[in-house]
């Protein structure tokens, strides 16, 4: 079943809505969940909180890109769920994400107050489509999916030492993109 | 803010670039046989060693070079009729303003050895050449049909023991084609490799180029401002004993040499036209692959 009519089911609050939507995206949602959370029980969870929510959530929204719209919620819920206690602990994949895009984040922005997350989201959005698409596929695929260097690797065909050194020079660039866009934190 | 920040933020990113990562990027693709860093090594040896040994040789069995006026109309005979102008390129070269100086012949610098008591040798990745260069080393135009070497990304540099740099060059290559060990396929015309490799030293620690003409009167060409000494030389292939030799049995050798942001360049080009060759190093000056190479 195609986007479109999926969406429309829910919208009609059709009880197969949820069905179909598992049916085609249940899987990504689970690995997305999966490279977060790695816990079965956890991801499990996540993964139904999130057709609960895209059942809450459709209407009033109307998705237009309706995988994006499901794995951002996904994404939210899971990173909820997200012991940060623990963080070092449980896995160490997450941990390793957070410290690398601590390099981008500039000394004096440190201290301050976090940004809203729809103005950093906003900016980021920006910084990402000055990208050529490869780099930005890359850098999405490492900070939103929270793949391996090795998938993403394995996903592009290319070494994993291109990888690193692409992301090295992407959060570089975002570090200077943050800095002279002076983003008011 | 923290690294955290950013990975909640991302979560606010368009929804249409996750949607184009999801549709377009994330095609998953066989992953390419990882080549160890000891054949990389070998590879980047070897086609060293065929340059090297081809230009030695033609000095011996190469008639041109007794007669250095037929390489000036061997070169007059090029035509480049499938180029046409484009009119958006930022920058217009015309042929007619580069001078080719007559090489002589390419020689490596004098091969120094280093004691491993008083230096270390370690391997640089990409990181660390475009951290000590200030900049990523790689060509933004690379001519049809050439593909970067496995060795492109990696640098055997050497330190003393007090921390000083003492051999910084870095070798990018693209060729035609590789063979499992990584070196350059050799094409069956010239049984010689086909494309271009680059040289880049801060030291200066390159190739010495030998011209025909002394030092005094090589001619400069200009381009965006940076002065740059372009060479060249035809070379015989290695034909059979029955084999008559006509102008087809000779190939082009190309280099040129500059310095640019303080680093010194030595670029070059085997069986290549002339008009790409001219091309590939005004884009590495210019920084800019819009640039139009006239007749």
């Amino acid at each position: 079943m195609d986007d479109l009519n999926i969406v429309q089911l829910f919208w009609d609050k059709d009880q197969d809505a949820i069905m179909n939507l598992a049916e085609k995206y249940g899987e990504k949602l689970y690995s997305l969940a999966y490279g977060i959370l790695h816990n079965h029980e956890d991801t499990e969870e996540a993964v139904n909180d999130t057709y609960l929510k895209v059942w809450n959530a459709i209407p009033p929204e109307k998705p237009i890109y309706l995988f994006a719209f499901i794995a951002k919620i996904c994404r939210c819920t899971a990173l909820d769920k997200y012991d940060w206690n623990h963080a070092k602990k449980r896995h160490i994949q997450l941990g390793d994400v957070v410290n690398e895009l601590d390099n981008c984040v500039v000394a004096d922005m440190q201290n301050r107050d976090s940004i809203k997350g729809y103005e950093l989201g906003d900016a980021l959005s920006s910084f990402l489509r000055q990208l050529p698409k490869q780099k930005r596929w890359i850098f999405i695929r490492r900070y939103w999916y929270f793949d391996s260097i090795a998938d993403i690797s394995f996903r592009y065909g290319i070494s994993q030492s291109k990888v690193k050194t692409t992301l090295h020079r992407t959060r570089r660039q975002l570090k200077c993109f943050l800095e002279s866009e002076g983003i008011n934190i | 803010m923290t690294g955290k920040d950013i990975l909640y933020g991302l979560n606010n990113i368009d929804q249409d670039l996750i949607n184009e990562c999801e549709e377009q990027g994330g095609q998953k693709q066989k992953s390419k046989p990882q080549i160890s860093l000891l054949k990389v090594s070998i590879a980047a040896a070897c086609i060293f060693m065929v340059v090297m040994c081809t230009l030695d040789l033609i000095k011996v069995n190469d008639p041109l070079y007794a007669n250095p006026d037929k390489i000036q109309s061997n070169m007059q005979e090029q035509t480049f009729s499938t180029y046409s102008t484009e009119n958006d390129a930022l920058v217009h070269i015309s042929m007619n303003t580069v001078h080719f100086n007559d090489l002589d012949q390419e020689l490596a610098s004098a091969p120094i050895w280093y004691n491993p008591e008083m230096y270390n040798t370690i391997v640089w990745g990409e990181i660390e050449i475009e951290d000590y260069y200030g900049k990523e080393l790689t060509l933004q135009y690379v001519p049809e049909g050439l593909k970067a070497s496995p060795v492109n990304g990696s640098a055997t540099v050497i330190f003393d023991k007090e921390g000083n740099i003492v051999y910084d060059t870095v070798w990018l290559g693209y060729y035609q084609g590789y063979d499992e060990l990584g070196n350059p396929q050799l094409t069956d015309d010239y049984i010689s490799p086909k494309g271009i490799s680059v040289l880049f030293s801060k030291m200066g620690l390159l190739n010495d180029c030998l011209y025909i003409l002394p030092d005094n009167e090589i001619k400069r060409t200009s381009i965006e401002g940076i002065d740059v000494i372009f060479g060249h030389r035809s070379i015989l292939g290695c034909i059979s004993g029955d084999e008559n030799i006509s102008s087809e049995s000779y190939y082009d050798i190309y280099v040129a040499e500059f310095l640019l942001d303080g680093i010194d360049y030595n670029i070059t080009a085997s069986q290549m036209s002339a008009k790409e060759f001219v091309k590939t190093v005004a884009v590495i000056i210019s920084g800019d692959v819009n640039i139009c190479v006239d007749d």
